[in-house]
């Protein structure tokens, strides 16, 4: 995570300050030797970060055009169903999205926080709200406060590329595993490399769809729609619900991996660019020391050769 | 609310003048405003629970509106046709698609009526001019919306030049032989879709 | 809910549609000429891993695949499970 490598960072900022307040002048050697070793594992760590945000900047190119190709999947679902974030049902499951692995700025504990939300929101007297979390990262932070609530967790989802039948085996799982009238899928849409927009998916179990379309619900309109094939409409409908959750979670995860690598290359970039500037900075104190060190060598030579000539 | 009241006036409207059912020119989910207006009823309780957070965007928020019932029928249909890793058509204008759904082919005309058809495996056939475009389908659903907008999302879909003639007749002879010695109800359905398949590669293949 | 009598063969032995339109795809993958199959085959590659959690507490990550192993038996010819560390799941 980002911040890991800020305290990191500051830790070797605050040090290079000490150090830099405990050069007395006559100490020559050992303090150019602490910063000479600081320098080094400042660039140590500069070319890790560096090629960090290499690997990220080509797993997202790789992952970009598939999220891409990805994206009119969900479109003929909310022209159809519409969104419909306020429908107020029993038993919400909320999925969360989430990365495997850190170091990828702060897109996971915005999932986190938009889904505790979402967590309050939809809770109420004779209510029950569930967690699915995709991701080891959330798992980690929904456990401290939320252990009750969650039903499943799935990781290792990025071993192999990223493909629909994947997910969509994920999907099943999550549907045969869990009561829902309403499955919510919290996710980081990717906009762009340094923007990443937290969003809600909602998609509703077959029967509250046939309730919201009777009786001027929220889905008024699909009563317009003549429903072919399959014995009756609830059969169609069910059809729909789960070929819809499939196609959104797909989406949903396309988007969030691509988040994920857009957040980590950006936050190793800026690592990688603190650490540079930190080697600056080293690199002036040492040669300073240095410079001290030799003119007080000078000084100490001259003016034991004056005291010798008197 | 609001956009509630005028949706159903809008709907009043349209009935009267529009009686004819074909034309269909009632307001459709499709039928969204130029921009996506967001649910206020959630943003509200969304303040109360979480005032310092932003509350987080629908999808409806990232798509392009859709064009609105237009009163006269269109000479094309449009058509969005998308697999999970492509998008094989976009806002395509064509003449006519012609859709495996279950309960049988179905021609879809510009002014179809709004439609929720599920597909059987099949063929999807575009026809634009005298070019006829051929897509064999696995499974999916189509909607076709009053505005003259058919949506079709599908598992899987190939042209019908690359499927192998000798490896369909394999697998439904695999099948056919799998189905009579099957046990359990889910053997049995996993050879019935096998066969289902099969079958519909070879007729695509002959048609 | 859809009544029974009128559900799909596939439903009835206790499929959902997304297992069923797996199924579907997977054939329609099995039977493309080369280089199409290999492509396509090779995309579609599954693994991940699934830990339930029982009044709060994570459960064994192995156990939850098993009825859904049963199955998905064809569209499964050509996937990789991983159950945590210890189970690879590898069918026909």
């Amino acid at each position: 995570m980002v911040e890991t490598w800020g305290i990191c960072i500051y830790i070797l900022k605050y040090s290079m300050k000490k150090c830099r307040e405990h050069v007395p002048l006559g100490a020559r050697s050992i303090s150019t030797q602490i910063v000479r070793n600081r320098m080094k594992s400042v660039k140590n760590i500069q070319k890790i970060t560096k090629a960090m945000k290499m690997v990220a900047a080509s797993k997202l190119r790789l992952i970009q055009t598939r999220a891409e190709n990805s994206r009119g999947l969900w479109q003929p679902f909310t022209a159809l169903l519409g969104d419909t974030p306020s429908v107020d049902v029993k038993k919400n499951v909320i999925v969360t999205i989430s990365s495997d692995k850190g170091l990828c700025g702060g897109i996971n504990s915005t999932a986190v926080k938009v889904s505790r939300a979402i967590n309050r929101l939809t809770s109420g007297p004779d209510k029950e709200t569930k967690y699915v979390i995709l991701g080891e990262k959330a798992k980690v932070q929904l456990i401290r406060d939320s252990k009750k609530s969650i039903t499943i967790c799935m990781t290792e989802l990025q071993r192999n590329p990223l493909n629909y039948t994947q997910v969509s085996v994920l999907a099943d799982d999550i549907l045969k595993n869990v009561e829902y009238d309403a499955l919510r899928i919290v996710f980081n849409k990717f906009q762009s490399v340094v923007s990443f927009i937290p969003t809600m998916a909602t998609v509703l179990s077959p029967e509250v769809v046939e309730r919201e379309t009777e009786s001027e619900g929220k889905l008024g309109d699909l009563d317009s729609y003549e429903i072919e094939g399959g014995e009756t409409k609830g059969e169609i409908l069910q059809n729909l619900s789960e070929f819809q959750f499939s196609c959104v979670l797909f989406n949903a995860v396309m988007e969030n991996a691509c988040s994920e690598q857009g957040a980590r290359m950006s936050a190793m970039d800026s690592s990688s660019r603190n650490a540079g500037d930190m080697l600056d900075r080293l690199t002036l104190t040492y040669n300073r020391t240095r410079q001290a060190s030799i003119t007080t060598e000078l000084t100490e030579i001259i003016s034991g050769a004056a005291a010798l000539e008197s | 609310m609001l956009r509630q009241t005028s949706r159903l006036l809008a709907r009043s409207i349209a009935t009267t003048q529009q009686p004819i059912r074909l034309m269909g020119a009632r307001p459709m989910s499709t039928n969204m405003p130029a921009t996506p207006v967001e649910d206020s009823t959630f943003a509200a309780s969304w303040k109360k629970v979480a005032p310092h957070i932003d509350p987080p965007k629908t999808p409806s928020a990232f798509m392009k509106p859709r064009p609105s019932t237009p009163s006269a029928i269109p000479s094309k249909i449009t058509v969005n046709f998308v697999l999970p890793y492509a998008s094989q058509l976009t806002s395509k204008e064509v003449d006519m698609v012609i859709i495996p759904a279950t309960t049988g082919q179905m021609g879809v005309l510009p002014g179809h009526v709004p439609t929720i058809a599920e597909l059987k495996p099949g063929v999807l056939s575009v026809h634009e001019g005298n070019d006829v475009k051929k897509y064999f389908l696995s499974s999916g659903f189509v909607f076709v919306h009053a505005n003259s907008v058919a949506d079709i999302v599908v598992v899987e879909a190939v042209p019908v030049d690359r499927i192998d003639q000798n490896l369909v007749q394999k697998g439904l002879a695999d099948f056919t032989q799998k189905l009579s010695s099957a046990t359990t109800e889910l053997e049995k359905a996993e050879a019935q879709i096998g066969i289902d398949v099969h079958s519909a590669l070879s007729s695509a293949l002959a048609g | 809910m859809a009544s029974n009598a009128a559900a799909p063969f596939w439903r009835a032995a206790g499929m959902t549609y997304i297992t069923y339109s797996n199924i579907c795809a997977n054939l329609v993958r099995n039977c493309l000429k080369e280089p199409f199959k290999t492509e396509a085959l090779s995309r579609e590659k599954v693994h991940f891993s699934v830990t339930k959690f029982v009044d709060g507490n994570p459960q064994k990550p192995a156990s939850c695949f098993r009825g859904f192993v049963q199955c998905s038996l064809f569209y499964l010819s050509n996937v990789e499970l991983g159950c945590g560390s210890d189970i690879k799941v590898l069918i026909k």
